[in-house]
């Protein structure tokens, strides 16, 4: 039907082969650090040895009520995360400030306030290694900086 | 002192004195330092830097206009007067004219007996009509004294002294004064006022008034420091007329950063009684409040290990009709994790929490936890694997006495492939990605019925669940676990970008032992084999089209337990259409939930909500409104009725009239639709 192992088949190489990660400290830039820190084909530099600069320009939650019952107590609650990063190679933006936007819905339970508090934190971790994933595959996706030269057709 | 600039001076006939004086007549204009001064005469006195001109001036200035009779300008300190000046001045090209205007130093001017619009040019829909005039476009603000505000010729309210915005950037003073009405206060009029203290610091001090109740002073202070903010709200009734006595709400929130890696933040809040929201709150989020945190924290973080130091206590308001759980405060909690680095693939968690847990009326005690776990993660780009080994250790000292304590090794693999296809989506270079990912968990099982429950709940089943060691949150319930989670995600990504366009997935988790450790709920039988399902779907397929849906069923796949629809079409700014739909049956919810921003003329807009519950048969919000777009101002009227604690109902009524940039007149609806309608565009 088509699939094929991602990476096996007509893979192009990252259009860089060291990166920095910059962004607040104990957010989003940890779970990109940790994620791309895996990846054998990429290293981790200060920013000014590195290729390229991914920058995690700040990072929002909200949290709106998305359900009441008829007594108009609220029985869920809709976490938004929302994540504003760039990516820089030398003097080229490569990627503009991009936002990203996720969401959560979670029942919540009068009765259980501090374990719906822990829940929250499990969904926005959740949440920020799902944005990670979508960044670093926004990284997968672009193409080397410079173009491989082709000559010019012939003038008529 | 400023240089003059190079003088182009052009006339019919130009009579000099020496190099001191000019007479100009005659098609006069006078071009110095970006400014044209163009009348029928002009006189030039260079040595004291004087201009006068008539007997029709006009004065342009980088889109600054004024034009009027006699000019008399000193150029060196910007002061001088002019004749029956019409305007129009600033970025927002507020306009106007007045019997007078004088010129009181760059970019400030006074005006005696003036109008003031931002209406366009032949549109003189509405004027703030003044005695006098101030307006500073060094601080864009503007004063006007004996004012009255002018709408469609017909005067709605005076005031002896008025502040406006000139540029729309802060809240105004008097200009956001508000009449409304709410079910149970009866007529309600707030006249804020608005005190722009310094550049960081703010406040807004705001009496209502509410007829069946007495007056009431809201008063909000905001600062912004280096490395630090924070927002102070104080309420207070002081003899409330229906409740009988003083009621009032604080609030504080602060944080700072006190050095590199250090920081901490205060979230205080305090009501005097229980009903204090759902007798003031106009809206919903305000109303339903049922816990007021009352907390501190210290964190401290530093490459790989991160602290932090928690107070926190919560207010819970109650309903005498559904009492709930008052919670644990935990006095204070301690939380620790640090990754020391190991050679690759190695990985090493460190995860510690101490926990002193009070209540007025239950159990409490002291809790410690341990958690160290070693993982290996194996990341390659088709795929990963990661096994992981841990051991839970926790101890607790209970006041009654006892010592408990719990060790449970956690072992578990997570594994997943990523197959990926090229292909044309909705006309576009896609990438179809499948991926299948394995989960597998083995806890051994302990025996902890006698284990207090602080801060344990079961968690919602969701995909962020299922990938999770423990069906508990909280640390008093480690799960006894041989089970395996399956799932697969289908995603479609922009072959250029990798910009996700949709996704699927689908998962279950599989159980090969009955479930022995439980909370309060049914322990699981033997021959329960597998979880309930879910599927969920969501994206963008077409443009201006955004939904997603989940179903949860349970794992035979015979009932729907849980099910959710949002679906919003939205083709441009201000047109909104939104439909959910929500069906859970633990907490007996079926509802459906409409709502738009929709126009139906060029300048007409509906904005309207309704949230049915198909199950009780009845409407738990409804909201009805229309917005008017007049150019230079809107108007709203919006009618709302929501369900609140004890089967009541609130019934908040705004209307607005809206003067672009300058401020607001009625009742506020802006941040209920916000909340009310998903997606809602401010027309203006």
């Amino acid at each position: 039907c088509g699939f094929h192992l991602r990476g096996l088949g007509s893979s192009t190489p990252l259009a860089f082969a060291t990166l920095n990660v910059t962004a607040p400290a104990g957010g989003l830039g940890d779970v990109l650090g940790r994620q791309l820190s895996l990846r054998p084909d990429l290293k981790l530099l200060a920013a000014k040895e590195a290729e390229a600069v991914l920058a995690v320009e700040n990072e929002a939650l909200d949290k709106q009520i998305l359900t009441v019952n008829k007594s108009g107590r609220v029985t869920e609650y809709q976490l938004i995360y929302r994540a504003r990063f760039n990516l820089r190679q030398g003097a080229v933006e490569r990627i503009p400030s991009t936002e990203l936007t996720l969401r959560r819905d979670y029942s919540f339970d009068e009765n259980n306030v501090l374990g719906k508090e822990a829940e929250e934190q499990i969904l926005v971790r959740d949440m920020r290694s799902d944005a990670a994933q979508q960044i670093i595959r926004r990284l997968a996706a672009l193409k080397p900086a410079v173009a491989p030269y082709t000559p010019a057709p012939a003038a008529q | 002192e400023e240089v003059a600039g190079p003088t182009v001076l052009q006339a019919d006939k130009i009579e000099g004195t020496g190099n001191t004086e000019a007479c100009a007549s005659g098609n006069v204009a006078l071009d110095r330092d970006g400014r044209r001064i163009e009348a029928q005469w002009l006189k030039l006195f260079e040595t004291t830097r004087e201009i006068r001109a008539g007997d029709q001036t006009r004065l342009s200035q980088q889109g600054d206009l004024l034009e009027g009779g006699e000019l008399y300008l000193k150029e060196d300190t910007r002061t001088g007067e002019l004749d029956a000046p019409r305007y129009r001045l600033g970025q927002r090209q507020g306009r106007g004219d007045a019997v007078k205007l004088l010129f009181e130093g760059k970019d400030k001017y006074r005006l005696n007996k003036a109008r003031f619009t931002t209406c366009q040019v032949g549109q003189d829909d509405w004027f703030i009509r003044a005695r006098e005039l101030e307006l500073d476009y060094t601080r864009n603000v503007g004063v006007a004294r004996n004012s009255t505000i002018e709408f469609k010729g017909v005067p709605l309210l005076y005031s002896p002294y008025l502040d406006f915005s000139l540029d729309g950037s802060r809240k105004s003073g008097f200009l956001s004064s508000s009449i409304g009405s709410s079910g149970s206060g009866g007529f309600e009029l707030i006249v804020p006022y608005y005190w722009n203290i310094a550049p960081n610091m703010d406040a807004t001090i705001a009496p209502r008034l509410i007829s069946k109740r007495g007056l009431m002073f809201n008063n909000e202070f905001r600062y912004l420091g280096k490395d630090m903010a924070g927002q102070l709200t104080v309420e207070t009734i002081l003899k409330d007329r229906v409740y009988g006595s003083s009621r009032s709400a604080f609030r504080l929130q602060h944080e700072q950063g006190l050095a590199p890696g250090l920081r901490t933040g205060l979230n205080l809040q305090k009501t005097t009684d229980d009903r204090y929201f759902a007798d003031f709150g106009d809206r919903i989020a305000v109303a339903s409040q049922t816990f007021l945190p009352r907390e501190g924290y210290l964190s401290y973080s530093h490459g790989n290990f991160g602290a932090v130091l928690r107070m926190q206590r919560y207010q819970t308001l109650q309903d005498p009709t559904n009492p709930v759980a008052v919670p644990y405060a935990r006095l204070p909690q301690l939380t620790v994790n640090y990754q020391p680095v190991l050679p690759a693939p190695f990985r090493l968690d460190l995860n510690g929490e101490a926990v002193s847990f009070h209540h007025p009326t239950q159990l409490t005690g002291e809790r410690v936890v341990a958690y160290p776990s070693l993982s290996m993660p194996m990341e390659q780009a088709w795929g990963f694997v990661t096994p992981k080994v841990g051991l839970h250790l926790s101890h607790y000292k209970l006041d009654d006495g006892r010592s408990l304590s719990r060790n449970l090794p956690i072992f578990s693999v997570d594994s997943g492939l990523y197959f990926d296809r090229e292909g044309q989506f909705f006309g576009k270079d896609m990438v179809q990605s499948l991926e299948p990912r394995a989960y597998y968990v083995r806890i051994p099982h302990r025996d902890q019925s006698a284990f207090p429950n602080f801060d344990s709940g079961v968690a919602d089943f969701n995909f962020a669940q299922m990938f999770s060691e423990n069906q508990y949150t909280g640390s008093d319930r480690i799960n006894d676990a041989n089970q395996l989670t399956l799932a697969l995600t289908s995603r479609l990504f922009e072959a250029d970008s990798g910009i996700e366009r949709a996704r699927v997935a689908v998962g279950q988790r599989f159980y090969f032992d009955r479930q022995r450790v439980t909370l309060n709920e049914a322990a699981r039988s033997q021959d329960t084999s597998a979880s309930d399902l879910i599927a969920t779907a969501g994206g963008q397929p077409f443009d201006h089209w955004w939904m997603d849906g989940a179903v949860q069923t349970d794992g035979n796949g015979h009932q729907t337990r849980k099910a959710a629809l949002n679906l919003r079409y939205q083709p441009e700014a201000g047109k909104l259409l939104n439909l959910r739909y929500r069906l859970d049956r633990l907490t007996d919810i079926k509802q459906i939930d409409l709502s738009a921003q929709w126009p139906v003329s060029a300048r007409w807009h509906v904005v309207a909500r309704q949230n049915w519950s198909i199950r009780d048969k009845r409407s738990l919000e409804r909201l009805l409104g229309l917005e008017y777009n007049g150019g230079c101002w809107v108007f709203r009227m919006v009618s709302q009725r929501f369900v609140t604690s004890g089967n009541q109902t609130s019934s908040p009524f705004f209307l607005q009239l809206e003067l672009n940039d300058v401020g607001r007149l009625g009742s506020n609806p802006l941040q209920t639709l916000k909340e009310s309608i998903p997606g809602y565009t401010k027309l203006n």
